[in-house]
């Protein structure tokens, strides 16, 4: 059993993690930080973002404006203290990534160039072609790289967070490539471990994504903000669910039904293709379900028409887009509409932390997907995660080695608490027993989730599903990890990711079914209206004693009072 | 083990001919050039002492390779020659950054001038033998 | 819908076989989703790579039928099978292949050499100033480097590579790509303190444009043309240092 001690510990290489790393080597020079990954770090979620990263830089734009679009944009979940913080800190954000070497693409006059974007009323999304997140992942990767005291640990899987005297005591993890016990000891910890799409079977989000993060931090007793939300991207890929930007709409594509008519007048008719993502996913679940749908072998879908942009525009601004839609559907962007369907997107729900990014155990910090700050509230913006991951890495790196900085020592390792952790990945799982596989139980999980806690969601569906998970909960202590070769042991990886995933559901579930309103991603045919006199505050949920127990906060308020969100 | 992974170059499939497969025959080629240095030295060894013997081990030297025989081995020699040759100035030019794009095209040309210098010096010798 | 063979190569440096796998496929089922069915339904133990499955991460690359390529951008239909046995197409799958990879298990091999070179070659911007505001650059000179900031880091370039097949201590086509980038890119001041560490006979030197890297990158960035660029650029380097020219240091 090897520890590995560092002054911050991030778990998680995406791009808050990675820019957590960086912000908090810029801090002090001197601390020593150890990044944790289940990935090779290039390989995070991450790099699969595509539009682009908002910001306010140019005349005409306002950090008021870019506050009030998001503010608007959540269904006024959002809190706007963390709001008015994140829209001031972006525009450096974009000029950091430019001095590190990001290949922003430019405007005639060489300046970074913006377009617009879903939601917001000016075209402020910050991008590098349609690779925005790519680009964005190796700037910062090569940029930590710059920096000495940074100690790489990839593709160990984290197991478990210890908290011994209601602080931080351990990270314990799996080296994936020798099959050991690894246990990370440091006087902060940062979680930056993304969302958790891979709850749904269409989704635009990578294999990886099983929100390990916001387990550990459940199971450690640690408090989830507003996890029922989840966002359905408006265009995804049929059928692989490969993510079609909103930079597409953005450029001027339009959507199409049945009858070739740009259905979105029927819903927003001001802002159309571009008003946000929940409105839009909406909006072609609604068309599907009166019947001007296409149908498919893979389902039904709706068509994303580039043809009128033309080829030069399509290979310039959205480059990747028209490789993969000829790659995975031999369709060229320029000639032939592209099918697309909502696919889960984005959890806007997270880790509950502060404004500073510090979550209530003192020295656990979070950033990014995994975090709930709450900068989205009910309904994230396009090209605002990205900006979230960079301003809110950076702030909640500089507050962690804050933290750092005034801690003395490492609390001595919890030996029994490490035992017990060694036991229930190590032991438990290879006991031979009943014949379920992991792939069943995940794909029996991912169907309840898309058919009942999809885009409409009621009581009824909502009851069912939670019987569902819990069933599953039951059943999967019938699965058993078979395969005994510790190196590089998938099984067990899915084994535990697939317990991850059975947790976080129930988590979602439950603040689905309490949260009687619709408000931003979560839209209820029950209570179709948004109740703000009952139901304007942020869902926590604390597991305790093995059950998962709901208390809500209020909403922050500072400038801008709800009104009603006519796009 | 660097002998044994250069078994890689040849498990690699899909090589085109003027890239993978180029690079194999251009050390192929260029082993056997060295094998006949060395052949080479040993024959002209042969007129080591030569002033005293009156050059006789040389002359039958000549003899032995004056014949059909050593006159095609020669032609091929002079294949192996022009192809590493040829391929040989195509990679020096192209590693000066040109004409890497068209690797493909500029491949074949050089070809086609080593083998019309092949033709020419086989028509040379060939004739040559043929009047002697 | 047909059925069709893997042939994986399982097990690991101390004992290893290759493993038929029958499963079913569509006109546009990916290696990568074979992958996966046969680790979901058949085999659980399967090892391998994989994550984004939009060829935009690089967890994936595998050599399919002796060929490097990343599996989740790869269509059955669009390859051709290896052999055809009993009315079947076999397709072989098999880890990245070379030196430069240490082989861990079944389709896994181990990436840290891999990014060790890419680290060395100082892969990121260097300014010798820190001004204020945007660096402006002009899209004619974005273009200029742009496609080499695609590189997914996938290992492709260097699976195929007879140089890196062979010879583990060669940069290797991905990091003198990465190498290259920074030196096109007009905001960057580091351009010597690169070409100090290509300029090496382990460095871009080693390459002798057999070209196959271009031929295997899956997001056609060319690294050939970009390694021969970089021998422009270093032989340069190394003259003017022999013979003191200012541009040398």
């Amino acid at each position: 059993m090897n520890v590995h001690k560092a002054d911050l510990i991030i778990l998680g290489a995406g791009l808050a993690g990675l820019r957590a790393a960086i912000s908090a080597k810029e801090t002090d020079k001197n601390l020593t930080i150890a990044v944790v990954s289940k990935l090779y770090f290039l390989r995070s979620h991450s790099v699969s973002a595509e539009g682009g990263t908002a910001a306010v830089l140019y005349e005409g734009d306002s950090y008021d404006l870019h506050a009030y679009d998001t503010i608007k944009g959540s269904d006024y979940l959002a809190d706007q203290d963390a709001v008015e913080r994140f829209v001031r800190t972006m525009p450096n954000e974009i000029l950091y990534l430019d001095h590190w070497g990001m290949p922003w693409s430019r405007r005639e006059d060489g300046k970074i160039a913006q377009r617009p974007f879903g939601g917001h009323s000016f075209p402020r999304a910050t991008y590098a072609a349609d690779r925005t997140g790519f680009h964005a992942m190796h700037t910062l990767y090569e940029r930590l790289l710059t920096y000495d005291g940074v100690e790489k640990f990839q593709e160990y899987f984290a197991t478990s967070i210890i908290i011994d005297n209601g602080r931080f005591n351990a990270l314990t993890a799996i080296n994936m490539k020798t099959g050991e016990y690894e246990i990370f000891q440091g006087k902060g910890l940062l979680i930056a471990t993304g969302g958790l799409g891979r709850l749904y079977p269409f989704t635009t989000y990578s294999h990886t994504v099983t929100g390990d993060g916001a387990a550990m931090a459940l199971r450690a007793g640690m408090p989830l903000e507003d996890m029922e939300f989840v966002q359905f991207h408006p265009t995804g890929l049929v059928p692989s669910g490969i993510l079609i930007t909103e930079g597409a709409r953005g450029e001027g594509g339009y959507l199409i039904n049945k009858d070739g008519e740009r259905f979105m007048q029927r819903y927003a008719p001001q802002k159309m293709e571009l008003a946000p993502r929940d409105v839009v996913s909406r909006s072609i679940m609604w068309e599907i379900q009166a019947g001007r749908g296409f149908e498919g072998p893979w389902g039904p879908y709706v068509l994303l028409d580039l043809r009128h942009l033309g080829d030069e525009k399509i290979k310039e601004r959205l480059p990747a887009i028209r490789d993969l839609a000829i790659k995975f559907n031999g369709i060229d962007p320029a000639k032939e509409p592209i099918p697309v369907r909502p696919a889960a997107h984005y959890t806007m729900g997270g880790i509950q932390v502060d404004i500073d990014g510090m979550s209530p155990i003192p020295g656990i910090f979070a950033a990014g997907e995994a975090a709930c700050v709450s900068i989205h509230g009910a309904n994230r913006l396009g090209s605002n995660s990205t900006a979230e991951c960079l301003a809110y890495g950076d702030i909640t790196g500089v507050s962690a080695a804050k933290y750092v900085q005034k801690v003395s020592n490492i609390p001595e390792l919890n030996m029994q608490k490490v035992k017990e952790e060694e036991n229930r990945i190590f032991k438990e799982p290879f006991k031979e027993r009943g014949s379920e596989s992991v792939a069943s139980l995940r794909k029996e999980l991912q169907n309840t989730m898309q058919e009942k806690v999809g885009i409409f969601r009621n009581e009824k569906d909502l009851t069912d599903a939670l019987q569902k998970v819990k069933e599953l909960q039951k059943r999967f202590e019938n699965v058993y990890v078979e395969d005994k070769n510790m190196f590089y042991n998938m099984n067990l990886i899915t084994y535990l990711e697939l317990s991850n995933l059975l947790e976080v559901a129930e988590v979602v579930i439950l603040g689905a079914i309490a949260r009687k309103e619709s408000r931003g991603a979560h839209y209820r045919t029950d209570y179709p209206k948004r109740d703000d006199v009952n139901w304007m505050k942020h869902t926590i949920a604390i597991k305790r004693d093995g059950k998962i127990e709901l208390s809500y906060i209020p909403v922050r308020v500072t400038k801008w009072q709800p009104e009603e969100r006519k796009y | 083990m660097p002998l044994k992974d250069s078994l890689y170059w040849i498990k690699l499939k899909g090589k085109h001919l003027s890239d993978g497969i180029a690079f194999l025959f251009h050390r192929l080629t260029g082993l056997v050039i060295l094998l006949y240095l060395y052949i080479h030295f040993a024959a002209l060894s042969q007129l080591i002492g030569a002033q005293s013997t009156g050059g006789s081990n040389f002359k039958n030297f000549l003899k032995t390779v004056e014949s059909p025989p050593f006159v095609a081995l020669d032609i091929l020699l002079f294949l192996v020659i022009f192809y590493h040759g040829a391929n040989g100035i195509r990679l020096v030019i192209n590693e000066f950054g040109i004409g890497t794009k068209k690797r493909q095209l500029f491949f074949w040309i050089m070809m086609a001038l080593g083998i019309i210098g092949w033709i020419l010096l086989s028509y040379v010798v060939v004739n040559a033998f043929l009047h002697s | 819908m047909e059925n069709i063979i893997l042939r994986i190569k399982r097990g690991d440096p101390s004992h290893w076989e290759y493993k038929d796998y029958e499963i079913p496929i569509e006109k546009d089922t990916t290696v990568l989703d074979g992958l996966f069915y046969v680790r979901d339904n058949i085999d659980h133990s399967l090892s391998f790579r994989a994550s984004c499955r939009m060829e935009v991460c690089g967890s994936c690359a595998m050599m399919v039928n002796n060929f490097p390529r990343t599996t989740c951008s790869t269509l059955f239909s669009k390859i051709e099978p290896a052999k055809i046995e009993n009315g079947k197409k076999v397709f072989i799958i098999e880890p990245l292949q070379g030196a430069a990879f240490k082989w861990i298990r079944d389709l896994v091999v181990d990436f840290d050499e891999f990014f060790k070179k890419h680290e060395s070659v100082k892969p990121y911007l260097i300014r010798k100033d820190n001004p204020e505001g945007q660096l402006l650059q002009s899209p004619k000179e974005l273009k200029k480097y742009y496609i080499l900031t695609l590189c997914i880091k996938c290992g492709a370039c260097t699976a195929a590579c007879p140089i890196s097949n062979s010879d583990p201590n060669y940069l290797g086509p991905a990091a003198l790509t990465a190498a290259y980038r920074f030196n096109a890119d007009s905001r960057d001041q580091g351009k010597n303190l690169r070409l100090a560490i290509v300029s090496d006979p382990e460095g871009c030197w080693r390459c002798h444009f057999s070209s196959e890297c271009s031929n295997a990158c899956p997001k056609e960035i060319d690294p050939a043309t970009a390694i021969q660029k970089l021998k422009v650029q270093s032989a340069a380097y190394e003259l003017k240092k022999i013979f003191h020219i200012k541009g040398g240091e």
